[in-house]
């Protein structure tokens, strides 16, 4: 005895779908064997399977880079100018107050100010490293395009 | 250098290397949002946006996250935001999906057919079908992307099939 069409239909889209395990393949070859309208649901799901993976998206390269670079870097340089100004920013309130008041703060400030020299170096570094080198337009449009048919 | 080791260096400070990054899977974005949207320009347009989001959500990445399904996962919210846009602008409900030249196919007429049946069901039952049969992808393959269980793959890759089944009158 074979399975029934019932259980038989539940599976075959799991073996149309290369998911079905192998003893469970044999048991519903052999209703098919044996049953015409399951073998006809097999052809019309085999069919609608065919049709779908002969569709082809193959869009052309969208060269997106050259679209966001320029939001993508500017965002990017204006995150990375906020912490060296606000420690900027800091220190000068700093000394305002000192001369004002003329409270000693000299010691304080050294890490400070330390923090906003090495944050200053380390955004000229990535401006002369990672900024400048422009790739060509032409090293990124030999992707392959799209294949019709 | 590994996506994740490009990730790395853009939360490190080296934004540059983003480019990397697009440059990988800009084309994939723009096979999915062709299947979202069925239309060129709104599918460039819905990728930009998509990495733009990307861009500014590097921070809160986690490294060893996969990279795909998190890219892939605002290009979806990106791409029902747009949908849900072009339907609230009054125009004509899925009006965008006209752009032939998105598709080619192996027999022509048929293909045609099919993608103008494929533009009338939903979105999710159309993301679906082309992950398995358009992209090959197995059902563990889709269940990573969209981060839901394999068995639920299963299900709606069958609904889905149903309802196309039904649409196209049972003839294929
Ligand atoms: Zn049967």
């Amino acid at each position: 005895m074979t399975e029934s069409c019932e259980e038989t239909r539940a599976r075959l889209e799991a073996w149309i779908d290369q998911a079905l395990p192998e003893a469970e393949q044999r048991r519903l070859q052999e209703h098919l064997s044996g049953c015409a309208k399951c073998r006809s649901e097999e052809a019309e799901l085999r069919g609608l399977a065919t049709a779908l993976g002969d569709l082809r998206l193959e869009p052309e390269s969208p060269r997106m880079w050259a679209r966001i670079r320029t939001a993508v870097l500017s965002e990017h340089c204006q995150a990375n100018r906020i912490v060296p100004w606000v420690l900027a920013g800091t220190l000068l309130v700093a000394r305002a107050a000192e001369w004002a008041v003329g409270f000693e703060t000299a010691l304080l400030l050294k890490p400070i100010e330390c923090a906003v020299v090495l944050l200053l170096l380390a955004r000229m570094k990535e401006n002369i490293f990672s900024f400048a080198p422009e790739m060509p337009e032409a090293a990124f449009s030999i992707s392959k395009t799209s294949t019709p048919g | 250098m590994d996506d994740q080791g490009i990730l790395r260096h853009c939360q490190e400070g080296d934004a540059g290397k983003f480019e990397l990054l697009v440059k990988a899977y800009e084309r994939e974005l723009m096979r999915h949002a062709l299947m979202w949207l069925g239309h060129r320009e709104d599918a460039l347009d819905t990728v930009q946006e998509t990495l733009m989001k990307a861009f500014r959500a590097i921070p809160r990445f986690r490294q060893g996250q996969p990279v795909y399904p998190w890219l892939y996962g605002i290009l979806r919210n990106t791409c029902i935001d747009a949908a849900r846009h072009r339907q609230h602008d009054r125009i004509q409900a899925r009006a965008g999906w006209s752009d032939r030249e998105c598709f080619s196919s192996r027999t022509a007429d048929r293909g045609s057919e099919l993608w103008e049946h494929l533009g009338k069901l939903e979105a999710e039952d159309r993301e679906m079908l082309f992950l398995k049969h358009v992209d090959g992808r197995s059902y563990e393959e889709i269940a990573a992307l969209l981060e839901i269980p394999a068995g639920t793959v299963m299900s709606r890759l069958s609904r889905a099939r149903a309802r196309l089944r039904s649409r196209m009158g049972a003839k294929v």
